[in-house]
């Protein structure tokens, strides 16, 4: 393994040098340094839009870890079809590999490879010559290499959305389609502050409350969402083509939060009933609705995974049916970050 | 006999009275809660079944024979499901150390849930060889 390994992540460094980056901007993410290298003006105006609030002007130590962002394909020995993982590829099964230096993830949706090594705090992600990139990519650019790094770094880089006020947030989680994003999204315009819509990264620490942090200014939204309901002051960048497909936004700056310590976790459920309903759970009930998506959406590390997880639910969760009425769903929330302990209507 | 974990498939964790098992490679969650969470935890600590049916039927003297009966059933449901292996690289070589605290004996159940499996088919990965890396054509 070393020797293929090896040989594989000294590509990052090779294809690294032989570049002049358009683009270098330092973000600054759960205290750790990132630098960004960015090969194209094309590309850099596609990925660099949702870490605009993470940017920092601290360069006075080395990077934790350097990304470069290639326009162009792979290097050969990167190549889908020069391995003999090359049948899954050719099947449309994406590619991962793992051990404690790094990570390789050949997505066979989009062509695009990621490749990161620990070891030397390096990754290389290469989007393809002309990359028009895919909404969900351009939202949570670099995805793979982040939640690889993090969680060597014992934080969880979670799929769920997260909203504070009053100095707290509530992670709010469920599978695709549960009205995550909707119900953040809703709320960041009616005066809460946003951390995400899709994915935040969960920070447990022994004795204090888990923190939450905005990895991407970004969000997403179905555009028959917003055409029932339209949000004032989104600033839309690229908007889905198909009516069934998400359009992908940036929320106003100015209620983007960066941190907040964890309160509580909400479940939303489409119920769609005229008042909202809240339910009480078990923190096992809310893991058991987490792990689906969470372990789905990111593989590897599963059981420092799980671990994070159940450290980070250690506080109230509840399930929410939510009303057709968006007003109403977001009062539930404001009760829930209110200076009282809210009882909720019935436990389960 | 032992048994131990293969934690390239399975995750394990346990909170307050209920240990949840989750096979993530084929979408399957377990929920394994009092006495089934300390028995999968004593398992897991690489204790003997031997020692650990002792450790039960002495807890119960009057249900000794039902209560053993009980627990090698429920073992070997653990095998079946794959969440529990005899391979000894599997096996924990470093068991914790607080000793598990044992609450009065009930049936060990095994609850399964398979609600991740469709997840998991919509994006499948696949690790490529035994140790994680691809290996080159030829």
């Amino acid at each position: 393994m070393a020797g293929a390994g090896g040989n594989l992540f000294d590509e990052i460094g090779r294809a690294a040098r032989s570049i002049d980056a358009f683009s270098v901007f330092r973000v600054s993410l759960a205290g750790h340094e990132l630098e960004i290298r960015i090969e194209s003006e094309d590309l850099s105006a596609q990925l660099k839009p949702a870490f605009e609030h993470l940017e920092t002007s601290q360069r006075d130590r080395q990077a934790d870890l350097t990304i470069t962002a290639f326009d162009r394909p792979p290097p050969e020995p990167l190549s889908a079809t020069h391995w003999l993982s090359a049948q899954n590829h050719q099947t449309s099964q994406s590619v991962r590999a793992m051990d404690e230096r790094g990570m390789l993830y050949i997505d066979s949706l989009t062509g695009i490879v990621s490749l990161l090594d620990a070891q030397s705090s390096q990754a290389g992600v290469w989007f393809g010559p002309d990359a028009r990139v895919p909404i969900w990519i351009a939202a949570a650019p670099f995805l793979r290499v982040l939640d690889a790094f993090y969680i060597r770094n014992g934080k969880l880089l979670c799929h769920g959305a997260a909203i504070a006020k009053n100095e707290r947030a509530v992670l709010i989680i469920g599978p695709g389609g549960a009205g995550k994003s909707t119900l953040a999204i809703r709320a960041c315009c009616s005066g809460f502050d946003y951390l995400g819509d899709d994915y935040v990264l969960l920070h447990p620490s022994a004795g204090s409350p888990t923190n939450v942090f905005s990895i991407y200014r970004s969000g997403k939204l179905a555009r028959a969402d917003l055409a029932s309901a339209p949000i004032a002051g989104l600033d839309i960048q690229q908007e889905a083509e198909d009516p069934t497909e998400k359009s992908y936004f940036l929320p106003n700056p100015e209620s983007i939060r960066l941190l907040a310590p964890l309160a509580a976790i909400v479940q939303p459920q489409r119920r769609l009933i005229d008042e909202p309903r809240l339910l009480q759970c078990p923190a096992s009930h809310a893991i058991r609705a987490a792990i689906p998506s969470v372990l789905s959406q990111l593989q590897g590390c599963e059981q420092r995974k799980v671990e994070i997880l159940t450290r980070a639910f250690d506080v109230p969760c509840y399930q929410l049916h939510l009303s057709f009425d968006h007003r109403k769903n977001i009062a539930v929330l404001d009760r829930i970050l209110g200076e009282n302990a809210l009882a909720a209507t019935t436990d389960i | 006999m032992r048994f131990g974990v293969d934690k390239t498939r399975i995750a394990h964790q346990t909170i307050g009275d209920e240990a949840i098992v989750v096979d993530f490679q084929m979408g399957t969650y377990f929920s394994l809660r009092d006495s089934a969470a300390e028995i999968w935890e004593l398992l897991t600590g690489s204790m003997p079944v031997d020692d650990l049916i002792s450790l039960y039927r002495s807890d119960n003297p009057e249900q000794a024979q039902a209560v053993e009966s009980e627990i090698r059933t429920f073992i070997a449901e653990l095998v079946a499901a794959n969440l529990l292996s005899r391979d000894e690289s599997f096996f924990n070589v470093d068991p914790q150390q607080t000793p598990i605290k044992r609450g009065p004996f009930s049936k060990p159940l095994l609850e399964k849930f398979d609600d991740m499996s469709e997840l998991i088919m919509l994006d499948p990965v696949h690790d490529v060889t035994e140790h994680g890396w691809p290996h080159k054509i030829g």
